[in-house]
């Protein structure tokens, strides 16, 4: 089963529901290291301004670079790639913070009480006995949904095709090829931090691979893991060059 | 940004170099992991985790975070609360809290939280001064309270004593029993402006702020910001009212996400709302676009509300509002013609008690509600449909005589003020200053409970005034600031580990109760407020007046009267009792004439305005002030009683300065730069957050932050009080303001603002 998230920005009030709820649930992270989060955006000039606000949290990507970067592969599709869950395995974790670097959207953190990367798991737990997230389920507004991707997708596009109706041009279903997470959009995808839909390791491994200068340096000097690195580091600079050339 | 996540991921790399030298850290798993195959998924070697116990039982409870009073489903496990849901049969949850309810949990195991009675032993009070606790039994915590409140009976009166807290039977019926006037909660600081003006043009007063907003096509809002409040049920409503293509004109200083989600800002100049709706209710009525069928039948006094407002033509409004003539035609027109269309209320918005004007402010809002024919009817302004004819605590336990006032006349002047006189709420800001001057008299004791230092207009200056008293007693969860000025303190138990139930009231349509029931055994030793005053009572020789005083009785006996039981509520499925009868909208209030009064009698009787005439705010940029001074409230806290709840303040650490990015550029400000705010009444610094969306010549603070009492570990000097900045009033000029609200004109001042 494909199962995806749908975040409806133009429903979302930004008050942090999705956030404490969340940490509630998953509170063994120490404290300020959360799951998911509110971010705000302001765009234009005074006096035609818009505010928004979005749920932060891990996109559930497809090509996810936080799994290609893994040195000790704690990093997986929980139901293959395009199956819309990306975990982190806690016990193989070594909180490196590869991930954080790699990532696009600057999801993953290090809860450095316990050296283990942080990120939201979409409650796959829950999601594969049939039940919701706990986001979804606490938003009070009906900004979050879950469920299957088709169904998602469908309701997503008509309401995109509703607000475009409305004169709202902008209104746009981010994501439909790439993330297990949608966003509902009511802009260009730059004013909400996002990245170009139809990404590839290529077109976002730039991060991926400064990341990886700096952590191959950090473990020479500690000498421990190097070769980890180091073989990771040169496969992926291999798949770069032939994506490039390809 | 990317350097800094490098330097996390090189930072993190080295501490795991570090641990993997420890004997008891595991060596890490680089045994030959399948780097050399990517192709290979490592699926199957990863078992999901599950953070899920087992529910052992469920209990029904209601939120005690706000009024609102969303009904709650927590599922228990093993004794321990793990989850909180919103309650889908309650017409106020829906299923659904907001980010303070879920949070809720971390209240209840807060270990920050009172414990046990205690005596302060060092006589010195205030910010930074230990009170040196001494743990009591509940036996010499009554004692000290009686002693100090018989003493000062003897020696000043009874009207030396003040309760400062909502009311509350037990609470009142002590009151009463010592025969003091001074009874003080919050409400001037809320919603007393809309209750002067529903007193008198509605004939009733009681919770001015149902709504039915999911419904409504066409929402003007005069500084009505519950969405970015978060509250439960106005957000959700609102968010399903835009969704369905409702128009949101939003009518405020600042942005928020009310104006932003919903469609079109108007940054009104702070405090002069009421001239673009004097300049709306003339093209109105004049252009004769009202709802003449709800006008002609439910109201009196349109031709007199007519004369009056010839001369507020929409240039004139244009002037002092600073939006354009056209624009406010426009909102006259588009609101008039769209139906259903409403004027929401809340409490402190641009009608609440926020400026000296606010009070005909919230006059033109019930107006512009009947013009558009919406009140108390779909998509408007409703009426709560609350439960009736339950008997009241005197009439289930009838009390002995009590005796006569003291005397009516109050230390805060409350009494002066005749059309909220009767409701007692009494007042925050003048108290301060009526006590430090001595005049009329002072307060030798007191007790309180739930209001917290920081929720007075200038809070230094009302420790000043607590310092004055000889003895206070303070009964509270935890050890707020308040409780830091206590000579003795009562703990009670937080919401959830206490019962009884509660009418639904915010989003009443129809009348339903909802079930408290403890979701969980007692943690400390703490006690309910009817048990403390019942205590105090007791030792201070008050005994008859609680004798067969029972709270199980009061609550059957109340819900006999609606045809069910303590017994029957206890044992329901989803722990609510609902009367689902159909929504009808009112035909008739209790005014003399039966209508609605847009002429009111009542107001004139009483020596106000019968019409709701232009007045200006009070306070006006100067060269010493030149900033209006704005104050909200962050989703994520309630007031300044969150803010040591660890999920919370996670949500929302602190708060700011918000100032527009071209005013803080003319004044060399950076974002994040600390920043000395400074009114008349007081200073506060804080960071400096730069924003698009507020005019030029504001400054927004949220309200909440500022805790000095280090026994809240969390909340501990995080941000900064912006009501010290808030001036107090005296008796004579809160008299002189001429508000029959009474109101605390909590934004009506002028800051300055410069780098620290």
């Amino acid at each position: 089963m494909k199962y995806a998230m749908l975040i409806d920005q133009t429903k979302c009030i930004g008050c942090g529901a999705c956030t404490v709820e969340c940490k509630g649930k998953y509170d063994e992270a120490s404290y300020g290291v959360l799951r998911t989060e509110m971010r705000k955006f302001e765009s234009g000039s005074y006096p035609d301004v818009k505010l928004r606000y979005t749920k932060h949290a891990c996109m559930h990507c497809f090509v996810a670079a936080c799994k290609e970067v893994c040195p000790v592969d704690a990093i997986w599709h929980v139901e293959g790639e395009e199956g819309g869950m990306v975990e982190i395995d806690i016990e193989t974790c070594i909180g490196c913070g590869a991930c954080v670097g790699a990532c696009p959207f600057e999801v993953p953190v290090i809860d450095e009480e316990r050296e283990k990367a942080e990120k939201c798991s979409f409650c796959a737990f829950r999601v594969v006995e049939g039940e919701s997230t706990y986001c979804a389920e606490a938003c009070p507004v009906g900004a979050i949904s879950f469920g299957e991707r088709e169904d998602l997708i469908a309701q997503g596009e008509s309401r995109v095709d509703d607000l475009q109706a409305a004169g709202r041009d902008k209104a746009h279903l981010y994501g439909k090829d790439d993330t297990g997470v949608l966003i509902l959009i009511d802009d260009d995808y730059e004013v909400y931090d996002l990245v170009a839909e139809g990404f590839t390791l290529s077109s976002i491994g730039w991060r991926a691979l400064s990341s990886y200068g700096s952590l191959a340096v950090a473990a020479a000097i500690g000498g421990i893991g190097y070769r980890v690195v180091k073989n990771r580091l040169d496969e992926l600079s291999k798949e770069r060059e032939e994506e490039t050339q390809a | 940004m990317l350097a800094s996540s490098a330097a996390v991921a090189a930072g993190a790399a080295s501490n795991f170099l570090l641990q993997g030298c420890q004997p008891d850290v595991e060596e890490p798993a680089v045994d030959e992991p399948d780097v050399d195959d990517p192709s290979e998924e490592p699926t199957e070697e990863f078992e999901l985790v599950s953070v899920e116990p087992s529910i052992t039982d469920t209990k029904f409870n209601f939120c005690g975070i706000c009024s609102a009073n969303c009904a709650m489903i927590v599922d228990i496990a093993d004794d321990k609360a793990w989850r909180i849901r919103g309650n889908p049969d309650d017409q106020v949850a829906e299923g659904y809290l907001c980010v303070k309810g879920y949070s809720a949990l971390k209240d209840l195991y807060d270990p920050d939280r009172l414990k046990q009675p205690m005596k302060r032993t060092n006589p010195e009070k205030g910010p930074g001064v230990d009170p040196e606790w001494v743990k009591i039994d509940w036996e010499e915590a009554f004692e000290l309270t009686a002693e100090a409140f018989n003493k000062a009976i003897e020696e000043s009166g009874a009207e030396s004593i003040g309760f400062f807290s909502r009311g509350h039977d037990w609470m009142n019926r002590l009151r009463d029993a010592i025969g003091t006037p001074n009874h003080i909660m919050h409400h001037s600081t809320c919603f007393t402006t809309y209750t002067a003006i529903w007193r008198t043009v509605l004939g009733m007063g009681n919770r001015p702020w149902m709504l039915d907003v999911g419904n409504a096509k066409y929402i003007l809002s005069f500084g009505w910001d519950q969405p970015s409040k978060a509250k439960n049920m106005s957000a959700r409503e609102y968010v399903k009212a835009v969704s369905n293509g409702a128009k949101v004109v939003y009518v405020d200083p600042r942005l928020t996400i009310t104006g932003s989600l919903g469609g079109e800002w108007i940054p009104i100049k702070p405090g002069t709302d009421l001239a673009f709706m004097l300049a709306m209710i003339r093209i109105i009525i004049n252009e004769e676009l009202y709802d003449k069928d709800y006008v002609d039948n439910y109201t009196t006094g349109i031709d007199e509300l007519k004369e009056a407002v010839q001369d507020y033509t929409p240039e004139w409004a244009a002037e002092i509002t600073e939006v354009p003539a056209e624009k406010i035609e426009e909102v006259a027109r588009e609101f008039a013609t769209t139906k259903p269309a409403m004027v929401p209320n809340h409490k402190r918005d641009a009608g609440g008690p926020n400026y000296q004007n606010s009070w005909r402010t919230a006059f033109c809002k019930v107006i512009l509600n009947v013009l558009a024919g919406t009140f108390d009817r779909e998509g408007g302004q409703i009426h709560a449909r609350t439960p009736g004819g339950m008997p009241g605590f005197n009439d289930v336990f009838p009390s002995p005589e009590f005796p006569e006032l003291a005397t009516t006349e109050r230390v805060d002047g409350w009494e002066k003020h005749p059309i909220v006189a009767p409701t007692r709420r009494g007042d925050f800001s003048t108290f301060t200053e009526a006590q430090l001057a001595g005049e009329p008299y002072q307060l030798k004791a007191a007790l309180f409970r739930k209001h917290n230092v920081l929720a007075f207009p200038n809070a230094p200056r009302f420790v000043e005034a607590l310092k004055t008293l000889d003895f206070m007693a303070v009964v509270d969860v935890w050890p707020s600031e308040m409780v830091q000025m206590a000579d003795v303190v009562f703990p009670e138990p937080y919401y959830l580990e206490t019962s009884g139930f509660g009418a639904r009231e915010y989003h009443a349509f129809h009348p339903q109760i909802a079930l408290r029931e403890p979701v969980i055994d007692p943690l400390y030793d703490t006690r309910g407020y009817g048990g403390v005053i019942t205590g105090i009572a007791n030792a201070m020789g008050l005994g008859e007046y609680f004798e067969d005083v029972d709270g199980g009785k009061y609550n059957d006996e109340r819900l006999q009267a609606l045809g069910t039981s303590w017994d029957d509520l206890q044992n329901s499925e989803n722990g609510m009792w609902s009367d689902e009868k159909p929504f009808e909208g009112r035909e008739e209030w209790p005014t003399e004439s039966g209508k609605i009064e847009l002429y009111s009698p009542a107001l004139e009787e009483n020596g106000y305005d019968p019409l709701p005439y232009w007045e200006p705010k009070a306070a006006e940029p100067t060269d010493e002030y030149p900033l209006y001074m704005l104050i909200s409230r962050p989703p994520m806290h309630k007031m300044s009683q969150t803010q040591n709840n660890e999920l919370m303040m996670q949500a929302q650490q602190t708060n700011t300065v918000m100032i527009n990015e071209e005013t803080a550029a003319s004044l060399g400000i950076e974002d994040g730069d600390e920043v000395v705010v400074e009114s008349r009444a007081n200073q506060i610094t804080l960071k400096a957050e730069l924003v698009k969306g507020i005019r030029p010549d504001c400054v927004c603070v949220e309200h909440g932050f500022g805790h000095w009492s280090k026994e809240l570990t969390i909340a501990f000097n995080q941000g900064a009080n912006e009501g010290d900045l808030i001036p107090t009033l005296t008796v004579e000029e809160m008299v002189n303001s001429g508000c029959p609200g009474a109101g605390s004109q909590m934004n009506d001042f002028c800051v300055n603002v410069y780098k620290a």
